[in-house]
């Protein structure tokens, strides 16, 4: 799982060109949207791309994506449990 | 309906010369490449890192010369953000069409296209700012620049708005820069290089500020004749109170191509023969709204009374005794002509 | 302002070619909204709008030649060109054409050319067409030239306010006593471009859309272009032809909140309302119909209901949404749904908003009756596109 949630911070940071943050930035634990690294709804909507493109996980329904992505641990866990790539 | 008189009271770039700075006046950079890159400012002095980084470098660079502009003139919210583009966000359009093609439709990113559209750049000023005004984009070509002004002027005339930041902007990907070489547009031999554009300027009513220069008048027209184009050149000229002696100098969008100048030489042999001829494309290459970084350079030889001497067209051995006014004449392949003139206020 | 009379209207899209067709379908209340036909995507689930034409079915009725470099939102551009030509009596390759501006609205141009090709090696005449054409002047041309030359052409691009932009221009002109004709409206096709683009904005209903729903979920697109031709009084007396409709008033503002979410309080679509009205002389009370944006988002039809209240209070008129006719026709729906508010003037009738079944929460209730109680002499129409540029227009009825 930390290989996974490693792998996820640095993801993320080329998916949303989060230019001047490093893994080591980011807490697994914080919120990503609102405080925590700020993001939104376009970046929401990356993500989701992302999971897909990367993990073949396909999420139709951008309102749940609130709860998928609530933090990197909580997405590491939703991606672990339902990976198809 | 009694003519209102305008005025460019400040112009900023980024472009294939130093950005964010009139430094090309004096020592300008000289390129052999066919295909030039802007030269970028450090965009993190202008804005956060947070909000540049889902930004490609066309509205980057729009932002900051716009931000630039407001911040020089004091105006927080100019009454109409009016922008022209030849081919808007193409870094990421083409991003977009690459992933279309090699995804096959699935899996492509939101953030290329919702940049692609190409008024994206004028509401991006609009949401930095928040300035709730009015807010078009032309895109037109070689033409999109003019147009842009030419809506702003039409307003400032209406007088439903009395400041408008205005603008020119287009930038180049390598791929698209290969299909316009294949096609003669761009990359030809003698030509110069292909450049990006960014400029903003304030347009503004109010003449009790400092500014660059007068906007004269500005007329467009679609496949005229030259009695037709003679015509407009000198209705301009007499509206804006002068005569054709005044006119000091034509600045016309040479680019070392036959095709595109023999439509200059002609317009200028005819209507202007004994005038100074000033270029800029040398020195800022080709590119859609090019002439944008052409008015901006044309607003600034006024404001200095002088224009630097490799800017004269060394087709004519004339040069200005005085600098009263400047007329710019754009084409786009000889079918459609744009008419600027700008005159010390 | 001095009113500006329409003389002439041509519209295509899903719903007709041409205004008798349109009208007929409004009427009947059938959607235009099917399943794709014409655009090559592998997203056949999704509901469109299509043009019910091919390409080689247009260059036919046209009258040219099959060529691969014509792009549809230019075929479709000249028939809907044509039909206003041709109601306003206007001789096309004339001289009388080259005193008349024409002001031409699109976002795509020919990016269906540009993404067959891309990626691929054309010979060197569909190498010129993908770059040409793409680019937004080449469009408009490629609309333009084929009825003549005229004194000037623009492009306007502003995403989905694009085509209300172009009639705000050419009235610009014409008040500034720059033109006594224009000729102005938009195009625009369908493209894997643009029908991904908003796929990945995840915006769009898998269904007919239903806006101003509760249940609602996202727009159709669609495709068509519209034109109106616009005169002067003096220009309209001199050469006797009788107006269809006034264009009124008309706004133009920024939402200055996000590239392509709207804001909370739809304060672009409030201020862009406000000057309409303003500049027509005229208040809330004198309208009788809003023709609105109502795309069939959850987020534009909240805005959007939001800044009505804020404009019109308690005297709300008959509101609508005609795009689950249509579809969201995205550059082109400004100057569509400005002639479908001409129909409903010259007809005396209300486009129903088709599909709809529950009130939201907070949202207008729109109309689904087509029979109106009161003459409707004054309709606003709202256009609100991507990056916040929102744009309304007040047509009137014209009496003769």
């Amino acid at each position: 799982m930390e290989e996974l949630v490693t792998e996820l911070k640095k993801e993320i940071i080329e998916a949303l060109n989060l230019e001047d943050i490093t893994p080591e930035d980011i807490d697994a634990d914080a919120p990503l949207f609102g405080s925590g690294l700020g993001l939104d709804s376009i970046d929401a909507l990356e993500l989701i791309v992302l999971i897909e493109k990367k993990y073949g996980i396909k999420l139709k329904d951008p309102s749940k994506s609130k709860d998928v992505f609530k933090s990197v641990n909580v997405m590491a866990q939703f991606i672990a449990e339902n990976r198809t790539k | 309906m009694e003519k209102k008189r305008l005025y460019i009271q400040a112009a900023e770039q980024v472009s294939i010369q130093q950005p964010l700075s009139e430094q090309w006046m004096e020592d300008p950079v000289c390129y052999q490449d066919t295909f030039v890159r802007a030269i970028n400012p450090s965009f993190r002095d202008y804005i956060p890192a947070n909000e540049v980084r889902r930004m490609g470098n066309i509205m980057k660079r729009a932002l900051v010369t716009g931000l630039k502009v407001l911040n020089d003139t004091g105006i927080a919210h100019p009454d109409a953000i009016i922008t022209g583009t030849g081919m808007g966000c193409m870094d990421y359009t083409v991003r977009f069409l690459d992933t279309l093609v090699e995804n096959g439709e699935q899996t492509l990113s939101p953030t290329y296209f919702m940049q692609s559209t190409h008024n994206t750049v004028s509401s991006a000023l609009a949401i930095y700012t928040k300035t709730h005004g009015y807010n078009v984009t032309y895109s037109h070509g070689g033409l999109s620049f003019e147009q842009a002004l030419f809506d702003a002027w039409m307003q400032m005339q209406l007088g439903t708005i009395s400041t408008a930041l205005v603008g020119g902007h287009d930038e180049m990907v390598e791929s698209h820069f290969e299909l316009l070489q294949k096609t003669g547009y761009i990359g030809v031999e003698g030509m110069v290089p292909c450049g990006e554009v960014a400029m903003s300027m304030l347009l503004n009513s109010d003449n009790s500020q400092d500014c660059l220069c007068e906007l004269a008048g500005i007329s467009i027209c679609h496949k005229p004749t030259m009695d037709g184009l003679k015509r407009q050149v000198e209705r301009l000229v007499h509206e804006a109170g002068m005569t054709m002696g005044d006119v000091s100098a034509v600045m016309t969008g040479v680019n070392g191509k036959a095709a595109n100048d023999d439509y200059y030489m002609s317009v200028a042999d005819t209507l202007f023969p004994n005038v100074p001829l000033l270029r800029y494309k040398h020195i800022f290459g080709e590119n859609y709204t090019v002439s944008a970084l052409g008015m901006y350079a044309a607003a600034h030889c006024l404001k200095r009374n002088a224009v630097p001497p490799f800017m004269y067209d060394t087709s004519r051995s004339l040069s200005c005794d005085t600098l009263r006014s400047i007329l710019i004449l754009s084409h786009t392949e000889g079918k459609e002509y744009a008419l600027m003139l700008l005159k010390r206020p | 302002m001095e009113p500006i009379y329409i003389t002439g209207a041509g519209i295509v899209s899903a719903i007709g070619i041409g205004k008798t067709e349109t009208l007929a379908s409004l009427l009947a209340a059938r959607t235009g909204v099917r399943e794709m036909k014409y655009l090559p995507s592998c997203h056949r689930e999704l509901p469109v709008g299509e043009v019910q034409l091919s390409n080689a079915e247009m260059m036919r009725t046209l009258g040219v030649d099959n060529d691969p470099r014509y792009t549809r939102t230019a075929l479709i551009g000249r028939l809907a060109l044509k039909e206003a030509l041709e109601e306003a009596r206007l001789t096309t390759q004339s001289e009388e054409l080259k005193k008349i501006h024409f002001i031409s609205a699109t976002t795509v141009g020919g990016m269906d050319r540009r993404e067959m090709l891309h990626g691929k090696e054309p010979d060197n005449n569909l190498l010129h067409a993908i770059i040409a054409t793409h680019n937004g002047a080449d469009c408009t041309e490629m609309i333009a030239d084929y009825f003549g030359d005229f004194a000037s052409l623009s492009t306007v691009s502003t995403a989905c306010s694009s085509a209300i932009n172009a009639i705000i221009t050419g009235a610009n002109m014409m008040r500034c006593g720059l033109a006594d004709i224009v000729v102005v409206g938009g195009a625009e096709c369908l493209t894997l471009f643009h029908l991904n683009g908003f796929n990945t904005l995840m915006i769009l209903d898998h269904e007919q859309c239903k806006p101003f729903d509760r249940d609602r979920a996202g727009l159709n697109l669609g495709e068509g272009a519209a034109y109106l031709v616009m005169e002067t009084e003096a220009s309209v007396s001199s050469r006797r032809v009788t107006p269809l409709a006034i264009l009124s008033g008309y706004g133009n503002a920024c939402d200055a909140y996000h590239q392509t979410a709207s804001s909370p309080d739809g304060e672009g679509a409030f201020r862009a309302m406000q000057e309409a009205l303003a500049l027509a002389a005229m208040s809330p009370a004198d309208i009788q119909y809003i023709n609105a944006h109502g795309t069939g988002t959850p987020n534009n039809d909240e805005s959007e209901s939001h800044a009505i209240r804020r404009v019109f209070g308690d005297s709300l008129p008959p509101v609508s949404s005609t795009k689950s006719f249509t579809g969201h026709t995205t550059s082109a729906s400004g100057s569509i749904e400005a002639v479908i508010c001409l129909l409903a003037l010259q007809h005396q009738f209300l486009p129903v908003n088709i599909n709809w079944h529950t009130p939201m929460e907070n949202g207008i209730v729109p109309v689904t009756n087509a029979k109106t109680e009161k003459e409707i002499r004054h309709i606003l129409s709202n256009a609100f596109g991507f990056g916040g540029n929102d744009s309304s227009l007040i047509l009137s009825k014209y009496d003769s």
